[in-house]
């Protein structure tokens, strides 16, 4: 019996010695062959994908209620706003189409080759990242159904992150926040290039700006489509602030931390048009 | 008299998974978006708190094993490199175990400071690992908030553990 209990002992402590082992290998390894770990990664969050799934139904439900009696509280003044805001915004869809077919015309007229047509896939956000040094979302579609990394994720109105991490039912998102985002991306008044770097606030900051682009607070900023990363002119943000040395921080068009859906965009080729075509979000 | 046992057997199965399997619950939780703006950021390590409860009361039912595999899906849901989590809370749990005899059937202010130290202790390696793997010095702030959050959510969640301690059957050791 004792030697039992001391052969016990033993095992108990060579798994610990093993596994830490083990975790240590697997930082290693992470470092040297990301694919194999991003594999593993995968599996794991596809396991738990149908969980997190019914888990995020439920949260989703809650908050919403939540908001909805918020808003029950403001409902005169919120209609008031809006009914102000429609009648602004029917002068602009006014006006975007008059030059979206003016666009179309002169594209016809330069012979333009058109930009790549996109496509959405609609995912629902199943987990939220909790980690203090990642920022990051899963999704609950995967390879399966046509997810694949390096896709740009979309909110309702602009650009949220990139797929980084593909299983075949669940899939990772590199919010533009995340320490590691960098994209490129160009001033929409000024057309000054820069890269979008996150630095885990919820507040990117643009980094290569030359010090006499210009920049003011309220520019808006949209992806460049250097690289191929994104497609161009996705919107991104709005120039939040500029300090005295320089920096300029961004704070994303999207509340990234509330998310529910995001859109998976898809470049395909074909004709080009954000608005007659009916392919984005304002018309459809 | 046959099925009695095997049924017997199967309820005393299910109550001795039952530490790991609200861990890994808890685990997964913590992930689901609540749609808080910036809970993400200072979100607590419930799986911490798991571990230490069960390697104060019930090491027996939490094998290494296990804290290996909540680690490894800890870091697997939130996007950190793979081990980070493992290695941590292998340690931490190491630690705590060797030091069960401090806390075991002390009163709950007492464990809660215990936590307090292991959390520190937990982020701070959590924090020195990051940067190592970054190869770059990670902001401080995060980790700070984040292991004060965990400190304040340890009486809520040690509820829980109580909880489910209550029903399980005695040590057989």
């Amino acid at each position: 019996m004792v030697r039992v209990a001391a052969l016990r002992a033993l095992a108990h402590r060579f798994s610990f010695a093993f596994l830490l082992m083990g975790a240590f290998a697997l930082m290693m390894l992470g470092k040297v062959d990301a694919v194999v770990v991003d594999n593993v990664r995968g599996r794991i969050n596809d396991a738990v994908a149908p969980i997190l799934d019914a888990f995020a139904r439920p949260a989703a439900t809650v908050s919403e209620t939540i908001r909805e009696i918020d808003s029950l509280a403001r409902l005169h003044e919120e209609n008031r706003r809006l009914r102000a805001e429609n009648v602004e915004l029917q002068r602009f869809q006014e006006a975007a189409y008059r030059l979206e077919a003016e666009n179309l015309s002169l594209r016809m007229l330069l012979n333009y080759r058109p930009e790549r047509l996109h496509q959405f896939i609609t995912a629902r956000v199943i987990a939220n990242d909790n980690g203090a040094f990642v920022r990051s979302l899963g999704i609950n579609l995967g390879y399966d159904n046509g997810i694949r990394d390096g896709q740009a994720a979309i909110g309702s109105r602009g650009l949220v992150g990139r797929v980084v991490q593909t299983g075949e039912r669940s899939a990772r998102l590199l919010l533009i926040t995340d320490l590691n985002a960098r994209i490129p991306v160009v001033l929409e008044r000024s057309r000054q290039r820069a890269v979008l770097g996150g630095d885990n606030t919820d507040l990117p900051m643009l980094l290569h700006l030359p010090p006499d682009s210009g920049v003011v607070v309220g520019d808006r900023v949209v992806t460049s489509g250097d690289g191929d990363m994104f497609p161009p002119d996705l919107l991104v943000g709005m120039v939040e602030s500029i300090d005295e040395g320089g920096a300029v921080r961004i704070r994303a068009v999207e509340n990234i931390g509330q998310l529910e859906y995001v859109r998976i965009m898809d470049f395909r080729p074909g004709s080009g048009g954000i608005l007659l075509d009916g392919m984005s979000g304002l018309t459809r | 008299m046959m099925s009695r046992g095997v049924l017997d057997r199967l309820d005393r199965g299910a109550r001795n998974a039952a530490p790991s399997a609200v861990t890994v619950m808890l685990v997964l939780l913590a992930v689901v978006p609540l749609q808080i703006p910036h809970y993400g950021s200072v979100a607590p390590l419930l799986g911490l708190i798991g571990i230490y409860y069960w390697a104060i009361h019930r090491p027996d039912l939490m094998p290494f094993s296990i804290v290996f595999v909540i680690g490894l899906l800890h870091d697997a849901l939130t996007g950190a490199p793979l081990g980070i989590a493992s290695f941590v809370l292998l340690l931490c749990y190491w630690m705590v175990c060797s030091q069960r005899r401090l806390l075991v059937g002390k009163s709950f202010i007492v464990v809660w400071w215990g936590f307090m130290v292991v959390a520190i202790c937990a982020t701070a390696l959590e924090w020195l690992l990051f940067s190592i793997l970054a190869g770059a010095v990670m902001p401080i702030r995060p980790i700070l908030f984040q292991s004060l959050m965990t400190m304040a959510v340890f009486p809520a969640v040690a509820w829980i553990f109580i909880q489910v301690h209550r029903s399980l059957p005695q040590d057989t050791e």
